[in-house]
């Protein structure tokens, strides 16, 4: 049997939930209703599903992607509709659904907006001053070691606008998937400290589109 | 109020703080004469998976006039923020403050949560005690087990419900609803309460000591207060609200799952459990009803894990019943089902083998069987070899043991003897053919340290001090050597302090305020418990705390809970405790009842 491949919105009721917590919170929705929801084997069956990208805590999205097991003909309007009905408002919302065997399409690069409460005024300008310095370095931790990276090797695009004098909007095109990634918080943070004036009071990340390969 | 986006971005877990869940009730808060704040004093996964939360969240919801909300302690850097912040304690569905609502209703689970509900209420601008409290703050009233003693909370919480709460939490409402019309004082509502059944309202009873310090008198001062206080029961089980949809958290939480209470209460008679008389008599649901349940909450939450929750599981009448359409309900949803506090006999592994394998359990709670004798655990050594020997022999290699220690009458033998039973199990494990067996046995044996509580056949008798209770711990690790045995064991300063609290009188309120000034908080978590903390408190207070924990009570003297009645008598209680002095033990309820005064409330086991 094909899968399903949902685009769905995860919003602002699950900014703070992580990834596991997008995964289980998505597969109750699906026996919340009739759903040929499939399952893996073996002795501890789970339902069979495959995320695009992890979605960190503190980050919503417009344009997640999940693949889901089917046993049987799904028809996907319908799907829309008794998704949206049995999930919270504003936490999981399905936005499409498309039957495919198609593999999942591998992300080069997303879209981010990025809003910041800032400390103090500030203005788009003094950003944009310190975006384009040559070097913004910052530590990035993995599982294994920590070194230092130039946050601009990351960035393709990006645009800034302030409104009332501390409300930061920074529009980021950054990489992202499995190759390379990197968080938009992170990126907020190396910036920090080039930007003398940049004090976030937080910094709310919000993934609009994945740039595919 | 400040963006609290500002606050989340700076602590750990800020889904704790969110609410948005599926299944949150809401309502317009215009059209709205009652507003109530349900605060468990503990983090959101704890609180969130308490089955008695659920519950009365439904039955105040169901009430077209009254809005119910969740409030939960927040853990200690999100309070830091809050405080940094100016922001209050509010409630997760609508974000208001908790000065706001008309009711701040705390539950009371274990008495090691008492600093949170003062921290929550200084969290919400509230001011500490009824006397403090104006016209305009809101009413604080409390439930749960530990209300069965609310003494240390006297001065604090404005009123108590006794027992179940679904019925008379709306009775107060109803109540409520009609002294906010007439525009009298707040004295009026209470007055108004405290002639319903299981309504106590501390500031209508004058306590007076005697010079040692024990209590000559308990009084009442309003004649609308009643003598005795008794709580209230649910009679039956089949038609009252049960909710038939969950809040289903966005993060995991302690237990994330489905709950199906297949009955109240519990016919053993264990001398040294609260649960165990405060929750009589038995009453059980129908299977039929449970089957119902189940279903609506399977399509409702769409959870992949249901628990059976009861005192002791295999003591329902219709478990086989129950467990044969509950497989059927979940097989095919892939649904996980957990049944806690299963005895083990042939019938249970059979149950066992159909389901995700749990880990196996015993608690024979003594070494001995003089010992178990005395606190009416009625399982012998025969029991615990042939069940661990059929679990062995049905592939299980582990198995954890509690016992307790500290019990009346306990010496040194007793002790040893939970080492023999241990090494007892081991060698059933032995018995049983190398080819047959699964390998790398383990036997855990955990002790907790026994608190006297209230409303038992102990309730006169005196704690271990630490220093008894830590050469006991001594004791048992030098006499365990197999080294498939491991040993754990309960701080017995945590338990010294619940012991203080668990059998307090009203002197302690002051402690307590004590305590949250000087940032006490979440004591039943170790990282932040300190008994060296408290001791300073209980100095500047003058009070000894070991007076409440290692003092032999007489039966003649009047126990700050004296006015309560939580359903057993305190004949049956006298009896129970002398009957244990001789090592005699009690058959159960349903086999022979043993008169113990909760057969007044008209129904279930006594009339079955
Ligand atoms: S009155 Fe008898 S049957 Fe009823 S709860 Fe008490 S002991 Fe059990």
């Amino acid at each position: 049997m094909s899968k399903l491949r949902v685009t769905f919105k995860k919003g602002e009721n699950m900014r703070y939930t992580g990834h596991l917590d997008v995964l289980r919170t998505f597969s109750r929705v699906l026996r919340r209703f009739d759903f040929p929801l499939k399952y893996s084997e073996g002795f501890n069956p789970h339902p069979v599903m495959t995320f695009i990208l992890p979605t960190g805590v503190g980050v919503t999205s417009d344009c997640e992607i999940v693949d889901v097991g089917i046993t049987d003909n799904v028809n996907t309007e319908e799907f829309i509709k008794n998704f949206n009905s049995v999930s919270q408002k504003d936490s999981i919302v399905a936005v499409s659904a498309e039957i495919t065997d198609e593999p999942m399409p591998t992300i080069v690069k997303a879209n981010y907006v990025v809003k910041i409460l800032n400390e103090n005024k500030i203005t788009a300008e003094e950003i944009k001053k310190s975006i384009e310095l040559p070097e913004i370095l910052i530590e990035k931790k993995s599982k294994k070691q920590t070194k230092e990276v130039n946050l601009k090797d990351f960035l393709f695009d990006y645009s800034v606008e302030v409104i009332n004098e501390k409300e930061v909007f920074l529009n980021l095109t950054i990489s992202a998937g499995n190759t390379s990634n990197l968080k938009p918080a992170l990126f907020v943070e190396g910036l920090s400290k080039v930007c003398e004036n940049l004090k976030p009071l937080y910094v709310l990340p919000h993934r609009t589109r994945y740039i595919f390969e | 109020m400040t963006d609290l986006n500002i606050l989340l971005n700076n602590v750990e877990h800020p889904g704790r703080y969110t609410g948005g869940e599926w299944g949150i009730v809401e309502k317009d808060t215009d059209k709205i004469d009652i507003r109530f704040a349900f605060c468990f004093p503990d983090t959101y996964e704890v609180g969130m998976s308490h089955l008695g939360m659920k519950i009365l969240y439904g039955v105040l919801n169901n009430r077209p006039d009254t809005y119910c909300e969740r409030v939960f302690a927040p853990w200690v850097d999100m309070e830091q923020q809050m405080r940094k912040h100016n922001v209050p304690l509010f409630s997760l569905e609508t974000k208001t403050p908790l000065n706001q609502f008309h009711f701040v209703g705390f539950t009371l689970q274990y008495e090691m949560s008492f600093t949170n509900v003062l921290n929550m209420l200084d969290l919400g601008n509230i001011p500490l005690t009824s006397k403090e409290r104006g016209e305009s703050d809101p009413i604080i009233c409390a439930g749960g087990p530990c209300a069965s003693n609310p003494e240390p909370l006297a001065d604090i919480v404005d009123f108590f419900m006794m027992g179940e709460g679904e019925e008379i939490i709306d009775e107060v409402m109803t109540v409520y609803a009609q002294w906010k019309k007439s525009g009298q004082k707040k004295i009026e509502f209470y007055r108004e309460i405290a002639k319903i059944d299981g309504i106590y309202v501390p500031m209508f009873y004058d306590v007076t000591y005697n010079s040692d310090g024990t209590i000559k008198s308990i009084e009442k001062n309003d004649e609308n207060a009643k003598d005795t206080i008794t709580k209230r029961v649910i009679l039956d089980m089949d038609n009252v609200y049960y909710p038939e949809n969950s809040i289903v958290p966005n993060i995991d939480i302690v237990h994330d799952r489905i709950m199906l209470e297949v009955f109240r209460g519990c016919t053993r008679g264990c001398r040294f459990c609260q649960a165990g008389m405060i929750y009589r008599p038995v009453r059980e649901k129908s299977p039929k009803r449970l089957l119902e349940t189940a279903q609506k909450l399977i399509e409702n939450t769409g959870y992949e894990e249901m628990s059976l929750t009861s005192l002791s599981t295999s003591d329902y009448k219709g478990l086989a019943e129950t467990f044969e359409g509950l497989l059927q309900m979940t097989k095919p949803k892939h649904i996980n089902l957990s049944l806690p506090s299963l005895r083990i006999d042939n019938f249970s592994l059979s149950i066992m083998e159909k389901i995700k394998k749990a880990g196996l359990t015993f608690a024979p709670e003594a070494g001995t069987q003089r010992l178990r004798d005395v606190i009416n655990k009625n399982i012998t050594e025969e029991d615990i070899t042939s069940s661990t020997y059929t679990a062995f022999m049905g592939g299980y290699n582990g198995v954890k043991l509690y016992f307790m220690m500290g019990l009346p009458t306990e010496t040194d033998e007793d002790i040893m003897g939970i080492s023999d039973l241990a090494s007892l199990v081991a060698d059933q494990y032995f018995k049983v053919p190398k080819e047959s067996r699964n390998k790398g046995l383990t036997i855990t044996v955990s002790t907790s340290c026994f608190v006297p509580k209230p409303h038992t056949p102990f309730q006169w008798e005196p704690m271990d001090s630490i220093e008894e209770l830590e050469r006991k711990q001594r004791i048992l690790q030098n006499s365990i050597n197999r080294r498939f045995i491991k040993y754990n064991w309960h701080d017995a300063d945590l338990s010294y302090m619940e012991a203080v609290f668990a059998r307090g009188d009203r002197k302690l309120n002051k402690v307590l305020i004590e305590a949250q000034k000087s940032g006490i908080k979440f004591d039943g978590w170790s990282e932040f418990f300190s008994l060296t903390k408290w001791k300073e408190i209980f100095e500047k207070c003058g009070i000894d705390p070991d007076f409440y924990v290692t003092r032999k009570r007489e039966y003649t003297e009047i126990l700050p809970w004296g006015h309560i009645n939580a359903g057993v008598s305190q004949e049956f209680l006298k009896r129970e405790n002398e009957k244990a002095k001789k090592g005699e033990t009690t058959a159960r309820c349903g086999e022979h009842c043993s008169g113990c005064g909760a057969n007044t409330f008209g129904g279930g086991v006594c009339y079955e």
